[in-house]
């Protein structure tokens, strides 16, 4: 497997930077070509503040629709952090929430909730 | 060659009888018509000469000769000279000079050099191989004032283009002589700095692109960083981008620039009609601008 960087950035979330090894110039080794790719994420906002290490693309979690939970452990691993709440999940927590007083308030059933609401 | 008549110049003799007299004359228009059809046309029944253009050379057969002969005032002389063992065309002029016009089934071009520009007067110029300093080339001089064009050099044709355009002649596109090389045609403001097509699924990786780096950061779903290889002047350029959606039709993705750019990586963003991150198969990207 291959190197990778990880940033921990200043938002909690977990940026990781993929190398292509086939581009790199014959004169720098992998860790010289890490850095100068790096040197021009540094410069980039996104990553001001942010925490920099490197693991080999093995340690990482499957990337799937949850990627934006990763987070990085105390011990350095990435990890999947179940109790981040992503923007789809949040809005879909509060549609379920709102549906609920709905259908109590006006004596609905799920029906009748499904076809006032385009379901 | 062999005649069917012989060429006899003492027959017939005085004391042949006079009524052989027909005879002998048929004899000698057969052997006259016989040499004169070697080199000329005679007609389609060649001992007849009645054709129109009978008389006129139908080619010339040059004898290989040692030495075609020794030219003098007021004569040239054209022939088929032995050379390196073999009949050539040779021309010698009327100051004996030969010129060896054929070499081995082509025509020899081959000409010795000369120390300086032969002199050309009105409506002549002159074709001449001259030692350059180096080694020797083929020259040109024209009649009006002399002037001297070198035609070959170091084995190619000998071409002064005009200067190259430099980067920076490219970028503001004004210049209109000097040609653009590939190497500064990207410096034309007007034309793309880069380019990507990314497959942000799973790990995300470069399909094809132009003056990006290799490296791609995922920063989550449906946001990444891309590193510009070489980098822009300033962060003013101008960024375009497009996304495929999972199906033509359904769940359509716009891309974002996401925060601030920088002059050596961009953030985009990859998100659905709702406002949520998600990831294409098919995202492309295209910067133009200063650099």
């Amino acid at each position: 497997m291959a190197k990778v960087k990880i940033w921990k950035r200043a938002d909690g979330g977990v940026s990781v930077t993929h190398f292509d090894f086939s581009k790199k110039p014959e004169d720098l080794t992998d860790d010289e070509y890490i850095e100068l790719e790096c040197s021009k994420l540094r410069l980039n906002p996104k990553f001001f503040g942010a925490t920099e290490s490197i693991l080999d693309s093995s340690e990482l979690p499957p990337r799937d629709e949850e990627r934006d939970k990763w987070r990085l452990n105390p011990q350095g691993k990435v990890i999947k952090d179940k109790s981040v709440e992503l923007p789809k999940e949040a809005k879909l927590r509060k549609k379920n929430s709102l549906k609920v007083k709905l259908k109590n308030s006006l004596a609905l059933t799920d029906e009748d909730l499904n076809l006032l609401l385009g379901e | 060659m062999a005649f069917s008549e012989n060429w006899r110049p003492s027959s017939p003799a005085d004391a042949d009888l006079i009524s052989s007299g027909a005879q002998e004359i048929r004899k000698a228009k057969t052997a006259i018509g016989e040499r004169f059809a070697i080199d000329h046309y005679g007609g389609t029944t060649t001992l007849l000469m009645d054709a129109a253009d009978t008389g006129f050379h139908k080619q010339v057969t040059l004898i290989e000769a040692a030495d075609i002969g020794t030219g003098t005032t007021g004569y040239a002389i054209l022939g088929g000279q032995t050379v390196n063992g073999a009949p050539e065309l040779v021309y010698t002029d009327e100051t004996n000079t030969d010129v060896q016009i054929t070499s081995g089934g082509q025509l020899l071009l081959v000409q010795d050099e000369v120390a300086s520009a032969p002199s050309t007067g009105l409506n002549q110029g002159a074709i001449y191989v001259k030692n350059s300093g180096t080694q020797t080339e083929l020259y040109f001089r024209e009649e009006s004032d002399g002037d001297e064009v070198q035609l070959t050099a170091n084995g190619a044709v000998n071409v002064t283009l005009t200067p190259a355009a430099s980067g920076a002649e490219v970028k503001t596109g004004t210049e209109t002589a000097k040609y653009v090389s590939p190497s500064t045609l990207v410096s034309h403001e007007g034309v793309v700095k880069a380019w990507a097509n990314i497959d942000g699924t799973g790990t995300p990786s470069y399909s094809d692109s132009y003056n990006f780096t290799g490296s791609i950061t995922d920063n989550g779903n449906g946001d990444y960083s891309l590193t510009i290889d070489t980098d822009f002047a300033t962060a003013s350029y101008a960024a375009a981008g497009m996304a495929k959606g999972a199906a033509a039709g359904t769940d359509p993705l716009f891309v974002n620039i996401e925060g601030i750019k920088a002059v050596g990586s961009i953030n985009i963003e990859v998100a659905n009609h709702d406002a949520i991150r998600t990831d294409s198969a098919d995202i492309s990207v295209i910067l133009i601008g200063d650099r």
